[in-house]
């Protein structure tokens, strides 16, 4: 069961349209695993259908163009699954066979998945036991678990769970001490480590 | 009235779901004809508050609109209202026409956890529902309000809503928070 969602607001601008990929990222592989945030999901979408219905209408051409064309086939959209054991909704930040993990301090091993405009996006594999290096955030952090799970100090992050970080927090996490732990990991801006150990990590990772 | 609470008021849009459910089985182009006069407009309407320029916009509504009538047997009345299921089509068809990616989860994924099974009268809960979302829409304290409807319509960061109404992002953030669940929350009473 999971007991851990993304922010109410990220759920609601992905609902909207206007979240960004990475964040969107996180989101939809979130959905994959979680009916109750599918559900908040279609209220959202059910605000911006009310705000659809009661919007006042403007001019418009009328419907002949688009009647001549409904005989047109539809465009199907080719859907080419890979088999990487990562939900599909990563298949298009994948490499088709194996992942090109990169080793970046004892334990750890990182998959960059996507860069774009200050966000990054990766995996992230850590042997059991493994430690992430205490740091803080610049920006937004969101952590989703697909294996394993974790602990920083706090709170478990177990299955499906998202942990939601900004710059208020400082956190140091521990993967499960028999299986590790496999997150989904996106964060903008720089993390800002505390110990010359974690800025060691944070130059490897380019973060 | 603010257009949020605007939105909670009855519309013909329940004729039009049940106008769009028939029309993947029927085929017929009269039908197709009346969701195209009451959507087609709106539509560009949306697309235009949302900054869009109006001959694209036109161009988007009738995109989405063909996409209407390509996959209407796709459309589950148990599962959406045609608003919202025409909100979802023209959302994503303006993300592609940016050029912009939005993940989406995959039903047919090996992982995918499905919802619990739904009761036997779920469509007609669905309609109910919908009702509940409406009301509680337009009992959303105006500064909850606000932010819903920049949230739809400006397709900007939270931070940059945030910034125009000189708020804290905090701020913003923990008013989305509440507006959703005060909606959501609706859903809970009902089961």
């Amino acid at each position: 069961m999971i007991q851990r969602h993304p922010h109410d607001d990220l759920l609601l601008s992905y609902a909207a349209g206007s979240l960004d990929e990475g964040s969107s990222l996180i989101v939809a592989t979130h959905l994959t695993f979680c009916a109750k945030c599918r559900m908040d999901v279609l209220v959202a979408e059910t605000v911006g259908g009310a705000l659809l219905d009661a919007i006042a209408p403007v001019e418009m051409g009328d419907a002949a163009d688009v009647m001549d064309r409904l005989d047109e086939p539809a465009a199907v959209p080719s859907r080419a699954t890979k088999e990487t054991g990562f939900p599909r909704t990563l298949d298009p930040y994948l490499p088709d066979t194996t992942v090109a993990w990169r080793w970046f301090g004892p334990g750890l091993h990182y998959a960059e998945l996507l860069k774009k405009g200050g966000t990054k996006v990766g995996l992230l594999r850590c042997a059991p036991g493994a430690e992430v290096p205490l740091h803080s955030h610049r920006g937004e952090e969101l952590t989703l678990v697909l294996a394993g799970n974790y602990h920083d100090g706090e709170s478990n992050f177990s299955y499906g769970d998202v942990q939601c970080a900004d710059d208020t927090l400082q956190h140091r996490p521990v993967a499960h001490a028999d299986i590790g732990c496999t997150v989904l990991i996106m964060n903008k801006g720089n993390l800002r480590p505390k110990s010359v150990v974690a800025r060691l990590f944070v130059r490897i990772l380019g973060m | 009235m603010n257009d949020v609470a605007a939105a909670a008021v009855p519309t013909p849009a329940q004729e039009m779901t049940t106008l769009l459910s028939g029309l993947g089985a029927s085929r017929d182009r009269d039908d197709f004809g009346r969701l195209f006069a009451f959507y087609a407009p709106r539509v560009k309407a949306y697309l235009m508050r949302q900054g869009t320029e109006a001959t694209v916009a036109e161009e988007l509504a009738q995109e989405a609109m063909l996409m209407v009538w390509q996959k209407a047997a796709l459309f589950d009345a148990s599962k959406a209202s045609a608003s919202t299921w025409i909100f979802t089509i023209v959302r994503n068809l303006r993300i592609d026409a940016l050029r912009r990616h939005r993940p989406a989860f995959d039903p047919t994924d090996p992982m995918f956890i499905p919802d619990a099974p739904p009761s036997p009268d779920y469509e007609s809960e669905y309609a109910e529902m919908q009702d509940r979302i409406r009301a509680a829409m337009s009992e959303l304290p105006g500064e909850q309000a606000t932010v819903i409807r920049l949230a739809f319509f400006e397709d900007k960061p939270h931070s940059e809503i945030a910034a125009q109404l000189a708020l804290p992002l905090g701020t913003v953030k923990s008013r989305l928070r509440l507006a959703l669940r005060r909606m959501a929350s609706v859903l809970e009473i009902a089961t």
